[in-house]
């Protein structure tokens, strides 16, 4: 099958599947004790996860992508918080649960891939009993029982002789091992959406490429939010796309149409500046300028400063707007300036 | 609160409240001592036998006002107190800035030489860090006459092994940065290397370092001189008046009291300085990495 | 710089390369391991190395030190000694030889443990170094142990907690106990307890309630360090990615903080700890001259102040190789606790 058929047949089974998990209008905020205006990290989120789609969430770093999906399940580190906004899995709030509730969420019905397998994993405890933690906390099971859940998801997750791996400890596994272990224990007690966040980025280039092999062969029908910076690890995977700018979603659509015409300013610049070998280009072509940090409180379009398109009306801030299959923040998107 | 910009006075401040609280509490000690050089003669450490034992406010008739009262010779605890801190902050200081010199140089020599020297150095070092320092300096003050070189040199040859244990460690990690091995490769001579691209390095573990080390060897001096073994016998040392108090904790334990609470002062004003520079320099490092 | 260093410094870097190039190559699969008896028999050697050194520098700085400073033997004869009685002395002890010979003579005979007579009643040296050992031992043992029983759980939760009142409480509290030297707290103790109230004995071994005080006093000269590096090592490991996986697979507060970051935080603090025994033993001596304590450290003050030097010798070989066997100890008990140490990279 080849990567476009393939995609393709994953929208055509996706799209119309029901809604798992919605997030509407987040915020997250961090107080910034020295200065008197806070900041947002996260600035008014909106995405829906059906079942068996993934979604990309792309964007530079400090675009608030990781922010998002540690507000799922409720990790945004202290003193930051959701002050606004709904996340619903099903038909159940979950950005508000009490943490006793909420504990039983995590790693149960979310599970989470961190980005450094490196330093993920607890350096003094061995595979075996990080894995059947998980497990005993959250099925009804025996301590026998558990270490087989554990052998078959490290199985699973294709890391040879896995039975003695249990006993091994992380730093006698090399970097693509212990990625493997981390996602064996987002997956070990089957949640029914799964994040990544930046799986793939710490790793060497052909181990990255397992792991993608892993991703597609293990995840194809899952529910997955998968956030990179890199555009074609989303083209690889996603079946969605959402282009994260400055704590705000700037552009979603189908991956395909977001890849082949992008529409916002930004989403051509990102593209335009990932090097490509299907086709002739005569350089790369970087955006100009930074993106807002923390201590620019940006009023309009974020974007606008380092948009060549930019008019007057980018004073104010322009919203999601549907325009034909998709999504798109901006006054003058891509075949209507 | 010395960024509060309501308020018209400006306290010059650090940046870590630790680090000021420490240097203003030893600020006090330093001026106590400056009065004690310039203002205070042998005499005021003369006892009245009259007038002995008396506790903390006393009004006698001949010495005048004892603030902090009296001890068994009838001598004034504030006087004696403030005679005491040429010998405990000198012992103390002069063994400490052997400390830093000599933990901090064998520290660099064992980073810098990659074959037997560094064997020897390490194995030296882990050898005599286990060995209790008390029983060494105990040992070796024992040998010599009772003064103030004996005891400050002593300790100063003893205590320097834990400093040039971490000195070593933080020197290594320090050699295998890019600029070093650049230097390195540039041809830069090991001296030059050393003092311009490793010491500075070091600087604010040194400064730490010797913060402690002096806290910790006041408390030394001050135990030897409680076993009897410090200061010489009549001198004001603060181990000494503490050993004089033990014979009179019932009758007048505010003999014990004042030495205690000024070695007290001493050792956290140190460690809030030690514990101070570290926290900015932990500051410094974050604010480079971000 | 010379061509020949300056080629010196280029294999070097060659050599860190190819160290590099093996690290990557081996990230393929597994990393290769060396077995825990060999791991064991390393670091027994290692420390058994060390004491060596150590007692070859101890008692040959002692031996000269006794040497030069003034005349042994008027130093035995003491006070009342006339001349012939010095020669007498001299002879008997081997004083008349050279400086060499008598050294040799110093180290075969310590070879062999006998450190000579008592200059103050004529006992074994060494016999009476043990007979004093036992007390000592069980007085830093009770004082370890609870040092490690109350710091340990009081560190955690004082740096499990970011940023709350009762933890600034805390840990100011500790810093000022930090402050206060061992032999003050002894005597405030003593001041307290014994002077005012009238509840413990102040002196000597007089049954269960005497050990108290004592016990207290020894375990205030390190309890305040462990708890902050305790506390410190546990409020940087809660920090960790570890942590956050593990809160991401939905962990409480008790699991993350005894089941994950107290583990490494202890690893941490495994130097600080196991150099907690030389510093108890330098703080008995105190601890058992205040309290009379009828021990090893207050027989060392004793000989030391008459200069008895063949107790000082023994005392001083004794305890070495005590704080040696205790850190050996500690060493091992790591080995087996830290799996990083117990297969550590061959």
């Amino acid at each position: 099958m080849t990567l476009q058929t393939e995609i393709e047949s994953r929208v055509s089974s996706g799209l119309d599947n029901e809604v798992i998990l919605s997030v509407q209008d987040v915020v997250v905020q961090f107080p910034r004790p020295k200065k008197k205006t806070p900041f947002n990290a996260v600035n008014g989120v909106s995405f829906e996860l059906r079942k068996g789609e993934t979604l990309g969430l792309v964007g530079e770093s400090g675009s608030g992508k990781s922010m998002t999906a540690l507000s799922l399940l409720g990790l945004v580190p202290i003193p930051g918080k959701i002050i606004e906004g709904s996340i619903n899995l099903r038909e159940r709030r979950i950005d508000n649960l009490p943490i006793n509730m909420l504990r039983k969420v995590r790693g149960n019905d979310l599970g989470m891939v961190f980005q450094d397998p490196m330093t993920g994993l607890n350096p003094v405890r061995n595979i075996g009993s990080q894995l059947c933690e998980s497990v005993i906390r959250h099925q009804k099971v025996s301590k026998s029982e558990a270490t087989e859940i554990a052998f078959k998801a490290l199985d699973d997750v294709g890391i040879p002789s896995a039975r003695d791996r249990l006993e091994a400890f992380p730093h006698e596994l090399s970097g693509g091992l212990r990625q493997r272990v981390m996602i064996a224990l987002a997956l070990i007690n089957h949640p029914e959406v799964i994040i990544a966040d930046e799986a793939t980025t710490a790793l060497d280039a052909t181990i990255q490429a397992q792991i993608l092999d892993l991703f597609r062969e293990r995840l194809s029908n899952a529910t997955m939010i998968l956030i990179t910076h890199d555009m074609g690890v989303a083209a690889e995977i996603c079946d969605r796309i959402a282009v994260m700018y400055a704590g705000r979603i700037v552009e979603t659509g189908t991956i395909e149409e977001v890849l082949s015409s992008p529409r916002h300013p930004y989403t051509m610049g990102l593209l335009s500046a990932v090097p490509r070998f299907d086709i002739r280009r005569p350089k790369l072509v970087p955006i100009p300028g930074q993106p807002p940090t923390a201590e620019d409180i940006v009023q309009g379009c974020a974007f606008s400063s380092r948009c060549k398109f930019t008019q007057e009306n980018c004073a104010e801030r322009p919203l999601l707007k549907k325009r034909d299959n998709r999504l798109v923040a901006c006054w003058f998107p891509k075949g209507e300036v | 609160m010395t960024k509060n910009s309501s308020s018209k006075i400006k306290i010059p401040s650090t940046g870590s409240l630790q680090l000021d609280l420490g240097l203003v509490m030893f600020f006090v000690i330093v001026i106590a001592l400056l009065v004690q050089l310039i203002f205070l003669g042998e005499d005021f450490l003369d006892g009245h036998l009259r007038e002995r034992l008396k506790p903390p406010g006393y009004n006698g008739p001949q010495g005048g006002y004892h603030i902090f009262g009296t001890d068994q010779l009838g001598r004034d605890l504030f006087f004696r107190v403030m005679g005491g801190l040429p010998w405990s902050l000198g012992i103390s200081g002069v063994a400490v800035i052997c400390v830093a010199v000599i933990g901090t140089t064998i520290g660099l020599i064992g980073a810098w030489y990659e074959n037997w020297i560094r064997t020897t150095v390490l194995l030296g070092v882990s050898a005599m860090i286990a060995m209790p320092f008390l029983v060494l300096a105990l040992v070796v003050t024992a040998l010599f006459e009772r003064g103030f070189w004996t005891l400050s040199l002593t300790m100063g040859f003893i205590a320097w092994t834990a400093v040039s244990r971490v000195i070593y460690a933080e020197a290594r990690g320090l050699l295998t940065r890019e600029y070093v091995l650049a230097a390195r490769l540039f041809g830069v001579s090991k001296w030059s290397i050393l003092i311009f691209h490793i010491l500075p390095g070091l600087r604010p573990t040194i400064l730490v370092m010797a913060a402690f080390f002096f806290a910790v060897l006041l408390i030394i001096e001050s135990a030897l001189s409680f076993l009897g073994l410090g200061a010489p016998l009549n001198a004001p040392s603060w181990g000494n008046m503490l050993s004089d108090s033990r014979q009179y904790l019932v009758i007048a334990p505010w003999m014990m009291l004042v030495p205690a609470v000024t070695i007290v002062w001493s050792v956290i004003s140190l460690n809030l300085i030690g514990d101070g520079i570290a926290e900015l320099s932990r500051k410094r490092a974050r604010a480079v990495e971000v | 710089m010379t061509d020949r260093e300056e080629k010196n410094n280029r294999i070097n870097v060659d050599q860190d390369e190819k160290e590099d190039a093996n690290l990557v190559t081996a990230s393929a699969g597994d990393v290769e391991t060396i077995p825990v008896a060999q791991q064991t028999v390393r670091t027994i050697l290692r420390r058994l190395a060390e004491l060596v050194f150590l007692l070859l520098f101890v008692s040959t700085l002692l031996f000269f030190l006794l040497r030069l400073t003034g005349d042994p033997a008027a130093i035995l004869a003491g006070e009342t000694g006339d001349q012939e009685q010095l020669e007498l002395i001299r002879k008997q002890y081997g004083f008349d030889k050279p400086l060499y010979v008598q050294y040799g003579v110093f180290l075969m005979k310590m070879l062999v443990l006998d450190f000579g007579t008592s200059l103050a009643n004529a006992q074994d040296a060494l016999g009476l170094v043990f007979e004093r050992l036992p007390t000592s031992f069980t007085l830093v043992l009770i004082a370890f142990t609870a040092n490690l029983i109350i710091s340990i759980p009081l560190g955690a939760w004082l740096g499990s907690r970011p940023d709350r009142t009762g933890r600034k409480l805390g840990s100011t509290g500790v810093f000022i106990l930090q402050g206060i030297p061992g032999y003050i707290t002894g005597l405030i103790l003593i001041q307290v307890f014994s002077v005012e109230l009238r509840w413990l004995p102040s002196i000597g071994n007089q049954g269960p309630e005497s050990w108290i005080m004592p016990a207290i006093t020894l375990a205030s000269f390190q309890a305040p360090q462990v708890i902050r590096v305790i506390s410190a090592n546990v409020s940087e490991a809660m920090r960790e990615d570890y942590i956050r996986t593990a809160r991401a697979n939905g962990a409480g507060f008790n699991t993350l903080l005894w089941r994950h970051a107290l583990k490494n935080a202890m690893l941490g603090a495994t130097a600080l700890i196991g150099a907690q025994v030389s510093f108890l033993i330098g703080g008995s001596i105190i601890t058992e001259v205040i309290f009379a304590w009828p021990g090893l450290g207050r027989l060392l003050v004793t000989s030391v102040t008459t200069l008895d030097f063949p107790v000082v010798q023994a005392a001083v070989f004794v305890i070495s190789v005590f704080v040696y066997l205790s850190i050996t100890a500690t060493d091992l008990a790591f080995i087996f606790i830290d799996p990083r140490l117990r297969r550590q990279r061959a």
